[in-house]
């Protein structure tokens, strides 16, 4: 009985439009309360949810996203795409999305993804003819290669909830990540094609687009930094993070020279004011989890999922349809901690590997950022073009049934997420 | 999210010197491992717990700003009489539940002032000194949530109508 007031509590609280770390808070501090788990600890415990290193890289690759955003390098890398597909057919469409998987591999947040691109190549792009629903709905939908291909806040989130290394879970994105952001491409071309969508007047000489790509190697330097450093081992994550820091400043201050001390203060409050937006929900959701589990409810939804599914695959394909639909009302971090929980037991007992999980778990996730009523890579498009989310939304539908047929894919064949990480070493079977 | 403010406030300046603070202490642990194979690994510790001083006054602004992540899809066909009602309702929880960590915070602090005393692992930093930042810099948190509710229910009052 208490447990479903708990729960109502919470579902209320969230459908009137409560924040989600409030709601997840209060209906944690009921629990804690009603059922005398000690509410003393609330504020040694607040402190000691975000007080961890790992959770360190989550501050520092937001505030390397902003400071390589403000100093202009999406521009640069988008200058690159044009001058070598823009001609296509869907010409630049096919250069947001790749874009997009660009910018993914250096910010590990989808809405961060979808306003530094969507900045750069929405107006070219309604300016081209494209439909701007289209258009905004095309680069909300790339902008989920970002928690899919490394780094990730939702890989960093996923391996602190269940121990996986999270250089492991990095590593097991780049596939994955190449695999969706291909299909993506795909869907942005056909779709342009059938809406002739045409490409721009001209391809760049050999020489423009060899001068653009020295002009982007400041870019290009900062995800082989990022990645290399961790797919060897050289670097943690938290490590790598704070390396692109310095390096992205060392790239705006002093080969771009394109940031003030003001601007410099401004991006240090933005990166702060973004990542306390997701440590807000992360503190509150390991309460509220911490309490559930405490009374038990985790062990009774994880027997309960494991007596509803006959085998791994039924229970796989259950929870990635739960993990959608959820996608739909919630955010990446707090289904995983509201869900994670439960499905380790639930790994355990069906012997499935947590690392290649992981893929399949975030894949999922990604897809519910771009998916309506609470997407928030469409709720940044959407801002953009001061257009309704609604419309968007029916654009993107044709990218999330790409999406879902690449995570099925992902989905059948776990060497596309396992080979990388058991290749370096970094993961064991 | 909305754009930065054009003035930048006391909250601004402090919450921008802890994340820099931060990376530099994390920055200069990464070069002095590599390069100099000498650790500094116990200011991890500092890193750590100016990161949670960072995440109370930057929850503060996100609240002003009306960036934290929420579900507006009822709220926004709500007749105008329950908006408000719904924005001084949702306020007010934010805040409650961070008067509730304040309140067990500083009830932990006296503890470990009159009591426990315990000093943290690494550098044996009295940890009243890392708790005290929470109750402190919170002020921002209920300056935020406030900012935001009048904001809030200013335009809904001006837009007329029911």
């Amino acid at each position: 009985m208490e447990i479903v007031v708990i729960f109502l509590s919470f579902l209320v609280l969230m459908a009137l439009g409560v924040p989600i770390g409030t709601s997840l808070g209060i209906a944690g501090v009921i629990t804690i309360y009603w059922f005398d788990l000690g509410i003393g600890m609330l504020g040694v415990n607040f402190a000691s949810g975000i007080a961890s290193f790992p959770l360190l890289a989550i501050p520092f690759f937001v505030l390397a996203g902003v400071i390589l955003e403000k100093a202009g390098l999406a521009a640069t890398i988008a200058h690159f795409f044009e001058l070598v597909v823009g001609k296509a057919v869907g010409g630049l469409a096919m250069v947001s999305v790749m874009t997009c998987m660009f910018w993914g591999a250096l910010s590990g947040s989808g809405p961060a993804t979808t306003a530094a691109v969507g900045l750069i190549l929405l107006a070219p792009m309604i300016k081209q003819g494209y439909d701007k629903h289209f258009a905004a709905a095309t680069i909300a939908n790339a902008s989920d290669l970002s928690i899919i291909i490394p780094p990730s806040i939702a890989f960093i989130i996923y391996g602190t909830i269940t121990n996986v290394s999270v250089s492991a879970l990095f590593v097991a994105g780049i596939i994955p990540g190449l695999i969706t952001g291909a299909g993506t491409v795909l869907v942005a071309y056909l779709v342009s094609k059938k809406s002739g969508y045409r490409g721009l007047e001209r391809r760049g000489s050999l020489k423009e687009i060899l001068i653009a790509l020295k002009d982007s190697i400041w870019a290009i330097l900062a995800p082989v930094i990022i990645l290399g450093g961790i797919y060897t081992g050289v670097f943690t994550p938290t490590e790598a993070a704070v390396v692109a820091v310095f390096y992205s400043l060392f790239v705006a201050v002093v080969i771009y020279r394109s940031v003030t001390w003001r601007d410099m203060i401004r991006m240090l409050v933005d990166a702060s004011v973004t990542s306390s937006v997701i440590m807000f929900i992360v503190v509150f959701a390991g309460i509220f989890t911490w309490a559930t589990s405490v009374i038990g409810v985790i062990d009774k939804a994880a027997d309960f999922v494991i007596s509803v599914s006959p085998n791994a695959a039924t229970m796989i394909i259950l929870v990635n349809l739960l993990l959608l639909a959820l996608g739909m009302i919630l955010d990446a971090i707090s289904i995983s901690y509201l869900i994670m929980p439960i499905l380790i037991p639930v790994l355990a007992a069906f012997k499935i590997d947590p690392l290649w999980y992981g893929v399949i778990f975030i894949s999922a996730l990604a897809i519910g950022q771009a998916t309506p009523p609470v997407g928030v890579n469409l709720f940044t498009a959407a801002n953009l073009i001061k257009g309704d989310l609604d419309s968007i939304a029916k654009q993107a539908i044709v990218f999330v049934i790409m999406d879902v047929i690449v995570l099925i894919i992902l989905s059948l064949f776990p060497i596309l997420s396992l080979y990388l990480p058991v290749l370096s070493g970094l993961y064991k079977l | 999210m909305a754009q930065s403010d054009r003035r930048i406030r006391m909250d601004h300046w402090i919450v921008a010197i802890l994340l820099f603070t931060m990376a530099s202490i994390a920055f200069v642990n990464v070069l002095s491992r590599y390069l100099f194979h000498f650790s500094f690994a116990a200011t991890e510790e500092v890193t750590i717990n100016l990161f949670v001083w960072m995440t109370v006054i930057g929850s503060g602004i996100a609240f002003e700003r009306g960036g934290q992540l929420g579900m507006i899809t009822l709220y926004r066909v709500l007749p105008k009489r329950w908006k408000k009602f719904v924005v001084i309702f949702s306020s007010g929880l934010s805040a409650v539940l961070f008067v509730l960590v304040d309140f067990y915070m500083i009830q932990a602090i006296h503890e470990e002032l009159t009591l426990f005393h315990a000093t943290s692992a690494a550098l044996g930093i009295p940890v009243w000194i890392y708790y005290v930042g929470v109750p402190i810099f919170s002020v921002f948190v209920f300056a935020g949530i406030y900012r935001d509710a009048s904001s809030k229910l200013g335009a809904l009052t001006s837009e007329g109508g029911l």
